[in-house]
């Protein structure tokens, strides 16, 4: 009898104690998350994008990962932003050309660019092989609204949201109280985004004069080589310099894609893309913003062929670039260099769902 | 030591309680949003702002046809402009910023008229308005109220982000496929489409007050849009949708004097 009351008074106990959210199902997959500050590594300019009127807090970043891998935010509930950004590809997606995006109609749509790697986005002045957007909160307007994506409008994203127990919990956690809003999904999805840092990479310990960064002669050769070739345009220490350029990649007759001249109807912008970061670029394959080059030997080979002669071909690029077959293996070492495990096997940022 | 066994057991749920909930409640955080700048010491009255969109002499009615400055008719079968940067101008010339953005749309009468809150009381002898959304607020990410990216589904580019400004569509005799659809933004640069009006009150002042709520009529002349500095025909220009091209700012230099102050009652 008193071990029967005894036992029920701790079930009593425990039931009080939770019913401050007695509605709040249970969210798959515990959650590791810390250190969600923004870190500024040593002899980098300073971010564009600082969290001043989007302050991070665990709550907002889950809620921002449950949305960047979230299917309803694509038209038929089977696309999220984790489709086309994988985890395991640096947030890339190897092997596709371009973008899969939903099925309507019977029809599965497909993009017309090649989906990038994200790392170190704080620090972008625009998004999207065309800046299209300028800005980290509203970027995901464009793959979500575009009729080849995830082909959604944000109201029914938040309506479909709105009508689950799984946002209920997370809106009411990280905002207090359930309510969907724009506002309130652009600025989590943004710490997400903005959190996807990649500064530690065997070369940036090497920058760091830190243990892991012991680079073998080859990937130094390598180094050298960017330096000398590459690197005024994919500028360290993010490994672009966020220009409109053309690279003398023909234009693919599939897309017709004008590029640049998009935003700026200046015929001077046609066929322009904006550099790519190589980081993590082993990763990030194929290459190119329609992801015609599959490997980065084909790129190399690419910059030292014969003349190009396209629509605005970039003056650094009109002469083919001097690099021999063992300089292009010594390139292909370095750029090796650039791939960041940690932010690969990080688990604040990976699918929650699983 | 069955003694120490029932108080552990007593304790020791109490405590699991307590610990179970450490976690609910840190995690609420204070929602962000900027607060209205507002001085507790002043107090603050509203008013309201009525756009009365018009052809020429006669109200604007969807479906109707109308005719532009050579000629051509066509009928309008949506008009929408975004209203922003709302400033009143003392008498004393101080100028005072009313935080207000808002979408008016002539398929919604509610919308028409603009509701200005927080103003401190006081005499205003001008008032300016914007037509579009000034450089800033187009790059500064998520926003709330008539920013927001749902209330302007309608009046946002996604493929080449920023707000639109104004959305003129209907259809058109002498348009090719029979429509014309004006889509104007763009915010920065040579083809920045944004456009101010100021009103001078000259006899009249706006009279902001606990009490009161004055209301400024403003008038909006549809046929601005094809006429003055430069005519438009629809056999040419049936299509205009892409910011930053010459196109768009030729129909902005046209609406630069759309908005004008029709009266004020106090």
């Amino acid at each position: 009898m008193v071990k029967n009351s005894i036992f029920c008074f701790f079930i009593l106990c425990l039931l009080i104690s939770c019913k401050v959210d007695p509605q709040i199902p249970k969210i798959k997959a515990p959650l590791p998350v810390n250190n969600l500050t923004q870190t500024v590594p040593a002899g980098w300019p300073q971010p564009k994008y600082t969290f001043e009127k989007n302050p991070i807090t665990e709550n907002c970043f889950i809620l921002g990962r449950y949305l960047f891998y979230e299917t309803l935010l694509s038209k038929d509930n089977t696309i999220s932003c984790g489709s086309c950004h994988l985890n395991s590809g640096a947030f890339s997606n190897p092997g596709h050309d371009v973008s899969h995006g939903v099925v309507l109609d019977g029809i599965e749509r497909q993009g017309t660019r090649n989906s990038p790697g994200l790392s170190n986005l704080a620090w972008y002045p625009s998004f999207m092989h065309d800046g299209s957007a300028l800005h980290i909160e509203s970027q995901p307007l464009g793959p979500l609204t575009n009729t080849l994506e995830m082909a959604e409008d944000l109201g029914s994203v938040i309506v479909k949201l709105q009508a689950t127990k799984k946002y209920d919990t997370l809106f009411l956690k990280a905002y207090g109280d359930n309510k969907v809003t724009s506002e309130r999904m652009m600025k989590s999805i943004a710490q997400f985004m903005g959190l996807l840092y990649s500064y530690n990479s065997k070369f940036d310990h090497y920058k760091r004069k830190e243990k892991k960064g012991d680079m073998s002669e080859a990937e130094l050769r390598g180094y050298t080589l960017f330096q000398a070739n590459c690197n005024s345009c994919h500028e360290e220490p993010l490994f672009t310099d966020f220009e409109f350029r053309n690279n003398g990649l023909a234009m693919n007759p599939k897309y017709k894609d004008a590029g640049r001249e998009h935003i700026t109807s200046d015929p001077a912008d046609r066929y322009k893309f904006k550099t790519p970061s190589l980081r993590n670029v082993e990763l990030t394959f194929p290459y190119m913003h329609d992801g015609t080059l599959g490997s980065l030997e084909e790129c190399l080979d690419h910059y030292t062929n014969a003349k190009k002669n396209t629509t605005n071909l970039d003056p650094l690029l009109k002469d083919p670039l001097p690099l021999s077959a063992q300089d292009k293996k010594d390139l292909v070492s370095f750029l090796k260099t650039l791939t960041d495990y940690s932010l690969i096997i990080d688990q604040r940022f990976a699918d929650p769902n699983y | 030591m069955k003694t120490t066994f029932k108080i552990l057991a007593l304790v020791l749920p109490l405590t699991i309680g307590i610990f179970s909930c450490e976690k609910d409640k840190k995690t609420t955080d204070p929602v962000v949003t900027e607060p209205p700048v507002t001085n507790p010491q002043v107090s603050t009255g509203s008013m309201k702002m009525e756009f009365n969109n018009r052809v020429d002499a006669n109200p604007l009615v969807l479906n109707t046809t109308y005719t532009n400055a050579i000629g051509e008719a066509y009928t309008l079968k949506k008009f929408n402009y975004y209203i922003s940067n709302v400033v009143l101008i003392k008498n004393d010339n101080t100028p005072v910023s009313v935080n207000a953005y808002q979408i008016i749309k002539q398929s919604d009468d509610t919308s028409r008229t603009m509701t200005l809150k927080g103003i401190p009381e006081g005499n205003y002898k001008a008032m300016k308005i914007m037509l579009g959304i000034d450089s800033a607020s187009n790059r500064s990410g998520a926003h709330t109220g008539g920013l927001d990216f749902v209330y302007a589904a309608d009046m946002f580019w996604s493929w080449n982000q920023g707000y639109i400004f104004l959305k003129a569509e209907g259809t058109a005799t002498a348009s090719p496929s029979g429509d014309f659809a004006y889509h104007i933004g763009g915010f920065g640069g040579t083809y920045k489409t944004q456009r101010e009006f100021v009103f001078n009150f000259v006899t009249e002042q706006i009279i902001i007050s606990k009490s009161t709520q004055p209301k400024v009529n403003l008038t909006v002349n549809v046929s601005e849009l094809f006429k003055n500095p430069t005519p438009l025909s629809f056999v040419t220009n049936s299509n205009i949708l892409t910011p930053g091209t010459k196109d768009t700012k030729t129909v902005a230099d046209n609406y630069a004097d759309m908005i004008t102050f029709g009266s004020l009652k106090n």
